[in-house]
């Protein structure tokens, strides 16, 4: 059954639109600065509770809804192939997995990543930005500074940030590095 | 070596000196697990660390440490060839002296040895049972019996102990291992050590934690017969029964030590179950990481073999899979006319421009050019000078479009009027600040087409914008 779209929050499907065509990605949880906590995001349970209407909404508008189940978040995407598209795609695989390659170089979980009280601080920015090999692919996706490459992933909710230097990895950022592991898992089997 | 004999205090004595000889040897036989140390062995160590000592010392050691020496000061038990090889047996309580020394040399209870301690217990309740036995301290079968269990009991609990004291500092050297491994620069090393540390410690949580640990739980039920506690409940009943309460107070106090045990040794399997779970798991994630980082290095050395190509490809993200088509997208364009009062003045100056620039032009009527063979140069100089007029004689406002509003005069007023006349005023005009009249060039991003004739020029829109002083 179709919602009617007199039962959609007007307002909030006004949201999820402006979010979405900024290129953004919109996840389960968010984090929140100021109660220093993920909290559930509104838009998401919209989206979610109402996937058929906004599935249709956004096919009737030139549209796909893309919906991750595993990492808990939508986005949308043209049908036809975009060549900035995969450029944007590239850029954000990429420096995710400059900070897991980082991140596990050290022996440290991944799943740390995304706990705020952990998360990607200050110490650690600065070492990934002292490494040639990383700073070789910076590079070469184009993007001039750290702060940039950093800026990049958090303007589309793959990185939240949670204090001053300080981030946390999104489900939708870390659904990109479990992919990778369990491919490597299957691969082992 | 030495021909002199020292006897065995002495030899001793030396031998604490030098403990790290011993430690070394001990290391040795645990690793092996022999309870024997080959001559060769022996001797290389020994010669190793005769080699840091000066010439007193060296002739000192040699003579203490000679077979010969060792044999008699009973030290060695026995020395035996076998297979060709000459093997050194040493007295088990000078071994167990040189374990007090080094937590790292207690050796590890096995699942054997726990079973071993416990068929002792279990014979010796097994007589104290069989009413047999006078319950008197007067009668000598039954002391040597009593000192025996009490004997054993304690050395039971004692090698728990050391184990125990051994397996809490296991931690400890995880995380000396772990962070050894994460000094190194090389990813594999790390790898290698990783995985090391993790079958060293599965070993030991198999075959020496847990087998420890189900040993001293009470619920455990052992095929073969009764478990520690059940020795224990039947040992101290025995005494109730006999009166003598001493002992039963003893046998209760070995319960609540052993007891306290079985919660100690939890907790270290407890934490090492944890640890192996993490570092299996961080394994993974490593080796996961490090087979697509590698791909990713691999893309960027591509863009080192490719000169045309500065930046990693695409068809690195479409390999992957992982949000293919995420970018900004265009919002719907909204027309932009609407009948707020700015809108409108905007409207009407631009007409009232128009208006007044079309007057100023009427006035200074120029003279028609006509061409002739011979006077190119003077033509072309004649035009010039009359685009100049033209331009000069413009009304100057804020133009959202200077280009587009020069085109609209050029092509009116100039017989023949090309591209080129366009872009010569352009440059009378943004060269002089005369003409310019106040107004400040803006060269935008935005740009815009014109036609002539069959070509389509694309150009970047000019504004001019008063500014106020």
């Amino acid at each position: 059954m179709m919602t009617a779209f007199s039962q959609i929050s007007m307002a909030r499907s006004q949201q999820i639109y402006s979010t979405f065509v900024n290129g953004k990605v919109i996840t389960k949880q968010a984090y929140d600065l100021y109660q220093q906590t993920f909290i559930e995001s509104t838009l998401y349970t919209e989206l979610y509770n109402n996937l058929d209407h906004f599935t249709q909404l956004y096919l009737h508008i030139g549209y796909n809804l893309n919906f991750n189940i595993e990492g808990e978040f939508f986005y949308i995407s043209r049908s036809e192939a975009e060549e900035d598209a995969d450029t944007n795609a590239t850029k954000i695989q990429a420096i995710l997995l400059i900070i897991a390659r980082y991140w596990v170089d050290k022996g440290f979980d991944l799943d740390d990543l995304t706990t705020p009280v952990i998360g990607l601080g200050r110490s650690a920015l600065e070492e990934i930005a002292e490494q040639t090999i990383y700073d070789d692919i910076r590079q070469a996706l184009g993007i001039e500074t750290w702060d940039k490459a950093l800026n990049y992933l958090a303007d589309r909710n793959f990185l939240y940030p949670c204090g001053d230097k300080h981030y946390v990895l999104s489900s939708a950022g870390m659904h990109f590095l479990n992919l990778h592991v369990e491919k490597y898992s299957q691969e082992q089997e | 070596m030495s021909e002199q004999r020292l006897l065995t205090i002495p030899t001793f004595s030396i031998m604490l000196e030098h403990h790290t000889i011993m430690r070394d040897i001990i290391r040795e036989m645990d690793e092996m697990s022999e309870p024997y140390v080959r001559e060769a062995t022996f001797i290389s160590r020994l010669h190793r660390y005769i080699q840091g000592q000066n010439k007193d010392k060296q002739k000192q050691l040699r003579t203490a440490f000679s077979t010969d020496n060792l044999l008699a000061a009973h030290i060695l038990v026995d020395k035996d060839e076998f297979g060709g090889e000459s093997r050194l047996i040493f007295d088990r309580s000078v071994i167990g002296v040189f374990r007090l020394f080094d937590h790292s040399l207690f050796q590890d209870l096995t699942d054997v040895a726990l079973k071993i301690q416990l068929g002792g217990i279990r014979l010796l309740l097994a007589k104290l049972q069989s009413n047999t036995l006078l319950f008197s301290d007067s009668d000598l079968d039954f002391k040597e019996l009593i000192d025996e269990l009490f004997h054993r009991l304690s050395e039971l609990l004692n090698s728990i102990r050391l184990n125990l004291v051994k397996m809490q500092m296991i931690n400890q050297e995880l995380s000396e291992a772990s962070e050894l491994a994460a000094k190194s620069d090389n990813p594999q090393v790390f790898s290698v050590l990783q995985r090391e540390s993790i079958e060293k410690i599965s070993l030991l949580l198999s075959r020496h934690i847990l087998p420890t640990r189900q040993f001293l739980d009470e619920k455990s039920r052992l095929k073969d017969g009764p478990n520690l506690f059940e020795c224990l409940q039947s040992l101290r009943s025995q005494f109730e029964h006999h009166q003598d309460h001493q002992r039963s107070t003893a046998m209760l106090k070995y319960e609540v030590s052993f007891n306290s045990f079985h919660s100690q040794i939890s907790k270290v399997s407890q934490s090492v179950d944890q640890f192996l779970a993490r570092s299996k798991k961080r394994l993974k994630q490593f080796n996961a990481i490090e087979t697509a980082f590698s791909d990713l290095v691999k893309e960027l050395g591509a863009t080192r073999h490719n000169l045309k190509r500065s930046q990693i490809d695409g068809q690195f993200a479409r390999d992957n899979g992982a949000f293919l088509g995420l970018m900004q997208q265009g919002r719907p364009k909204v027309l932009r006319i609407s009948s707020s009062e700015a809108y409108l003045n905007n409207v009407v100056s631009d007409i009232e421009a128009r208006v007044a620039d079309q007057g100023l032009l009427e006035k200074n009527r120029y003279v028609d050019l006509i061409s002739s063979k011979d006077d190119s140069t003077e033509r072309r100089l004649e035009r010039a000078e009359c685009i100049y007029n033209l331009v000069k004689q413009m009304k100057m406002t804020e133009y959202q479009d200077l280009t587009l509003a020069l085109q609209r005069r050029l092509k009116s007023n100039l017989p023949e009027y090309h591209f080129i006349d366009l872009l010569e005023g352009l440059n009378f005009l943004m060269r002089s600040n005369e003409i310019l009249d106040g107004h400040a060039v803006k060269v935008t991003n935005f740009r815009n087409r014109i036609v002539q004739g069959d070509t389509v020029y694309l150009y970047r829109k000019i504004r001019t914008e008063r500014v106020t002083q």
